[in-house]
């Protein structure tokens, strides 16, 4: 399937994305700091990222618009990353702290 | 040249709704720079008109046909009118919401413009047709909504209750985006319409891709709809934000949030993909289980809602878990009880965030406590919340229960019945909480407790005369003023909110009693093509 | 539009008019609701008068489209209908109902002055009083003349919450766990009947078989001539049992059977004399049309199936009801769990699917219908005279009120089965059903009777005869309730209904072809006879 002068298997490059995808979600769900969260999500994302760009080149049937649809993708990260750490701002001044563990004035 | 010819498309009509809204944005966001001082109010009735201008576009649009345009990214057809529809009415009556903050608790400005772009957001969700639309339309959706959450920075509660939102949420996006990047992968493509024809294709050939691309869809879907076991945010954010964002959220985003489940899921997966659909039955299941009995305990009226509209997304999911196991000329009957009980839905749940704001101002509380005497106090509003939550619990002659009774039928008519059985089972359960409150409303204050006469006498005098409240209240005499903390305040309702509410319950009564309204011309309505 | 749609429209109408003009006072919204009831009753009669007389066929009957959900099965839509008519069976309940509502509308009066919890909120808010009467009368009308599955439905759940909110803001103070109560028990009944009955719309069109299915139909009429009829390839026997069980379960609740009858006793306890008349005269009768109307109408053969188990609890109930009768201290539970008692003839009959049981069913409806309305109605003035109704604290009634002594003594000899009173005439027959099918079961059920005659009349002994005691005497409500001369005993206005019912008991327990005819009727087309 893939181009006989691409050096790289698929399968690694997919590989690759399903270990960023799950490091990202277990630092997302276990880690206590919320900068660390959100670098965790930015993972999370990256490795759609390089799904998208791996198909967009060794896909089934490779096309341009998986590049394009990971530009958008970049973007809107670095959009959904800037008001967290806006928010995470508003959070340490009220509070003094950026853990996880210290948001709970919500309780059931 | 394809490119040029795409300027000679009627934009107008098909992207209206979307154009008149950003461009409202636009406006308010600049008049926001502009008119730094004063009441700021008058934008929101701005953006209020601007969403009227975008509705009576969209109802231009209703039933014209389907049209593609930009390469068929974007689609208007019954779908997308029926949802657009449905996306800028919850956006008007939530503006009508916003209007009636003042005062102390006024929302910073600049939330009005959010408002409108999270509305373009969602108006991208429910029209667009390609990957990469849907997913800009969800993110600028819920980014504004993380923001609208923590509007006021200087409360933890709403901040604490943003962050929460923004975690989980873009846990969900990446997860949904994971998702479609094994989906594009196995068909090459991004448009929807292009990968319709191919769903069968891709799970022949690829099924545990394909499954797991479908897994990971509903599930990032799930993060916004606040499917079990992916609700938890959903309590913490509804209380921690202000009530009209609450509404915001329960109603307006969740209902795109359904758009585009339909659209990706339906419209790619449509053909012998029977037992993935099985998943979302199961899902819808566990979500109505758990979304009424969590619900139970629940004294903080806020939280209650959150698990309630937990609840609705459950029944809503039924008939969506049913498209695997239906012929295609069933399809049509699921599409419209979809959207018959998301208009239910949003006229009940608005409805009963107003009269919540109403109440938490009056009594600065959201205890279900604080509703104790409110039919002594205002019986119209009484009957009004009534109206909304018999309709929530699904009593029949309101909306609420003409559309859990189309739901049901659809799960006896594709042989799901005991889906069906789990939903009614789980709403008796909902009776329960629901006529918690209404217990309360319809008692009488215990004696000694009589803080809102005092104050309404305060009020109608026009000076500050409660017993030990003290010499300071700065806007007493103002109709409707912000209470001061602790010593009770008026029910004074402003006008909007005496619209907002009548419209509600007209909208939940109306559906409920004479259903052939919304019913007729959801029947005519060609859903494919 | 025929006489059976303004039947059920016309409290509806009065409720609207008392609801939307500005400033009724509480004359002129009762007079409102009385003229609602009183349009019924005679729409009612004129249906009567005018009944052709033909086993299962429902006359007056109109049905209007009320909306359809779209594209449904393989085109066709689901049409609901709003749809009224009477047979034999739901004219004389319609009547019964419409009777009772103007009794209890005209014996609706409120506390003027004010008590110690405040202004009596009958007087207080006299138009949503009358309005939330007005609705739960439209609803028990509609329930009784329904000829469509989701009409009758929605009526059921009219009556549901009307008489919620009449417990919740009329009952007596800290009604609001006994409305809480109703509204929860009833509610999940209601919805198990939902499921029950569009599960047996569906059997019917054949979505359950194996047979490919046939367009799909609410209409009562319809569904009374195919369910019987359908074969096993299109209703599985299965599918019919499990719907069967479900709908008894809902009937069970909805008559406050052992063991969901908890909910009974408080609602009486809290609820006020106009309530109660409303809920223990006739919506707990709704229970036991259901179960004739689609039990032994659409699902016979499931009624003989489920026969002893029926029985069983039929007879459970007679027993327990007058048990726990015997051990009440106040009257106004006695009657709560008398009722009950009497319920348990009503299914003792029906279990025995013959002529004579089910006709003595029906008998027992009305019968009941109109002896718990009486008894909670002299109850009730009884009531505002002493402010209690516990029995050690009566005594010697017939000293102070002789009138109302007189006619509860009636009341109770009729509600024990008197010969020459519809109690007899409905138990006799109930009994002789019973004995057809299920001896052993009815002689135990007999024991009940027997029963019941202790309980009453050890009440009435204990109560109208004896020591004055102080609640009658000289009590805390002596000055408050006493007449202008200082005679304790019903006024002029009271008389009306009292004398009426009783009337009434006694006229069906005389000449019971006044019923029997339209009942007879009913009862052959049920069982498939004749016709």
């Amino acid at each position: 399937m893939a181009p006989a002068n691409f050096p790289i298997p698929t399968g690694s490059l997919l590989a690759l994305g399903v270990l960023l995808f799950c490091i990202g979600l277990y630092g997302a769900l276990t880690k206590r700091n919320l900068i660390i969260v959100l670098v965790s999500i930015e993972l999370m994302l990256n490795a759609a990222n390089i799904n998208l760009v791996t198909f967009s080149r060794l896909g089934v049937a490779p096309s341009l618009s998986g590049q394009v649809f990971s530009l958008f993708t970049i973007t809107v990260a670095a959009a959904e990353i800037a008001v967290g750490l806006a928010l995470l701002i508003a959070v340490f001044r009220l509070r003094r702290t950026s853990e996880v563990q210290d948001l709970n004035v919500h309780k059931w | 040249m394809a490119n040029l010819d795409m300027l000679h498309q009627p934009y107008w009509s098909t992207m209206g709704p979307m154009i008149v809204v950003a461009v409202a944005g636009f406006v308010v966001m600049i008049l926001e720079f502009v008119f730094r001082r004063g009441d700021r109010r008058w934008l929101a009735a701005l953006s209020a008109l601007g969403v009227l201008v975008a509705l009576v576009v969209a109802f231009a649009n209703w039933g014209t046909g389907h049209q593609g345009l930009l390469q068929n990214t974007v689609m208007l057809d019954s779908f997308s009118s029926v949802f657009s529809v449905l996306i800028l009415i919850s956006a008007f009556l939530v503006l009508l919401l916003t209007l009636d903050y003042r005062g102390r608790e006024r929302l910073p400005a600049e939330h009005t413009y959010l408002i409108l772009f999270g509305v373009v957001g969602a108006l991208a969700m429910a029209t667009a047709t390609d990957l990469v639309t849907l997913y800009v339309g969800l993110e600028l959706l819920s980014v504004a909504s993380y923001v609208l959450v923590a509007v006021r920075k200087r409360s933890i509660r709403s901040v604490e209750g943003g962050i929460k939102y923004l975690l989980m949420g873009a846990i969900g996006s990446a997860v949904l985006l994971y998702g479609m990047s094994f989906i594009y992968g196995l068909a090459g493509t991004t448009n929807v319409l292009q990968l319709s024809t191919q769903g069968a294709v891709m799970l022949s050939g690829y099924p545990a891709i394909t499954v797991i691309g479908f897994l990971f869809m509903l599930i990032g879907m799930g993060f916004k709809l606040s499917l079990v076991p992916f609700h938890m945010w959903t309590p913490d954010v509804y209380d921690g934000a202000p009530t009209a964002i609450s509404s915001f959220l329960a109603t307006l985003s969740k209902v795109a949030a359904f758009g585009m489940l339909l659209r990706l899921l339906v419209f790619i997966f449509n053909q012998s993909t029977g037992p993935l659909f099985y998943w979302a039955g199961i899902i819808a299941a566990i979500t109505m289980i758990v979304g009424n009995f969590a619900a139970l305990p629940q004294r903080n009226m806020k939280r209650l809602l959150g698990f309630s509209s937990v609840a609705q997304a459950g029944y809503t999911l039924v008939p969506f878990a049913l498209f695997g196991s239906s012929q295609m000329n069933q399809w049509p009957g699921l599409f419209d009880s979809i959207s018959f009980y998301l208009f239910a839905y949003t006229f009940m749940t608005i409805g009963a965030f107003a009269i919540l704001h109403i109440v938490e101002r009056a009594k600065q509380s959201v205890e279900s406590d604080a509703l104790v005497g409110l039919y002594r106090q205002s019986p119209w509003l009484a009957v009004a919340l009534s109206v909304f939550v018999l309709s929530l619990a699904g009593m029949p002659l309101t909306a609420g229960f003409l559309g859990k009774f189309y739901i049901f039928a659809d799960t006896v008519h594709m042989h799901a019945l005991w889906l069906g059985i789990v939903l009614f089972a789980t709403s008796v359960v909902s009776f329960y909480y629901y006529i918690g409150w209404l217990r309360k409303v319809f008692q009488p204050l215990p004696t000694g407790a009589a803080e809102w006469a005092v104050a309404e006498v305060a009020a109608a005098a026009g000076a500050p005369v409660g017993p030990g409240q003290g010499p300071a209240r700065s806007e007493a005499g103002v109709a409707g003023s912000a209470a001061d903390g602790g010593s009770g305040g008026s029910l004074a309702v402003s006008p909007v909110m005496h619209v907002l509410i009548a419209l509600c319950v007209i909208g939940t009564l109306a559906l409920g009693i004479v259903p052939a309204i919304l019913l007729h011309p959801l029947g005519t309505l060609q859903w494919f093509y | 539009m025929s006489l059976a749609f303004w039947v059920v429209t016309a409290p509806l109408i009065a409720a609207l008019l008392i609801l939307l003009l500005p400033k009724v006072r509480f004359t002129a919204a009762k007079v409102l609701a009385l003229l609602g009831g009183l349009v019924s009753l005679v729409l009612v009669l004129a249906a009567w008068i005018g009944f052709p007389g033909t086993p299962s066929l429902f006359a007056d009957a109109s049905s209007v489209t009320w909306f359809s959900l779209p594209a449904f099965w393989q085109s066709t839509s689901l049409t609901v209908n709003l749809a009224f008519g009477f047979d034999g069976l739901s004219l004389p309940l319609a009547a019964l109902t419409a009777f009772v509502v103007c009794l209890a509308v005209f014996g609706a009066r409120g506390r003027a002055e004010e008590a110690g919890d405040g202004l009596d909120p009958r007087v207080a808010h006299p138009r949503s009083y009358f309005f939330w009467i007005s609705m739960a009368a439209a609803g028990i009308l509609g329930v009784f003349s329904a000829l469509d599955i989701f009409t009758f439905f929605v009526a059921l759940e009219v009556t549901l919450f009307s008489s919620f909110f009449l417990i919740q803001l009329f009952g007596k103070r800290g009604s609001n766990r006994a409305a809480t109560k109703f509204l929860i028990y009833r509610g999940f009944a209601t919805v198990a009947m939902l499921v029950a009955l569009v599960g047996i719309a569906y059997g019917a069109a054949g979505y359950f078989g194996s047979a490919s299915p046939t367009a799909i139909t609410f209409s009562i009429p319809q569904l009374l001539g195919t369910v019987s009829h359908a074969s096993a390839a299109q209703f599985p026997a299965y599918y019919r049992g499990a719907l069967f069980l479900v709908l008894l379960l809902a009937v069970f609740i909805e008559e406050a059977f052992v063991p969901f009858h908890t909910w009974l006793p408080t609602t009486h306890a809290y609820a006020d004399t106009p309530t109660n008349m409303l809920i223990g005269g006739l919506l707990t009768k709704t229970g036991a049309y259901v179960l004739l109307r689609f039990g032994v109408g659409m699902l016979p053969d499931q009624v003989h199936r489920y026969g002893t188990l029926i029985a069983v609890f039929g007879v459970i109930n007679i027993l327990y009801g007058a048990f726990a009768a015997w051990a009440q201290k106040n009257w106004r539970t006695l009657v709560a769990f008398g009722s009950i008692s009497h319920m348990g003839i009503v299914l003792l009959g029906i279990a025995s699917m013959t002529a004579a049981g089910l006709q003595g069913a029906m008998f027992m409806i009305i019968s009941s219908g109109l002896l718990t309305a009486l008894l909670f109605y002299l109850t009730g003035a009884i009531e505002s005279r002493t402010q209690t109704l516990d029995m050690a604290q009566l005594g010697g009634l017939s000293k102070r009120m002789p009138m109302l002594s007189g006619f509860l003594l009636v009341a109770a000899l009729g509600s024990l089965g008197l010969p020459l009173t519809s109690g007899f005439i409905s138990e006799i027959q109930a009994f002789i059903g019973g004995f057809d099918r299920f001896p052993a079961l009815s002689f135990v059920g007999v024991v009940g009777l027997i029963l019941s005659a202790v309980y009453l009349l050890y009440a009435i002994q204990k109560t109208t005869f004896g020591p004055l005691r102080t609640a009658v005497d000289g009590g805390p409500g002596f000055a408050a309730g006493g007449g202008r001369d200082g005679s304790l005993d019903a006024t002029p206005p009271e008389y009306l209904p009292t004398v009426l019912m009783t009337l009434f008991v006694l006229l069906i327990g005389i000449y019971p072809n006044l019923l029997g005819h339209l009942f007879g009727l009913s009862v052959q087309g049920l069982l498939g006879i004749g016709g």
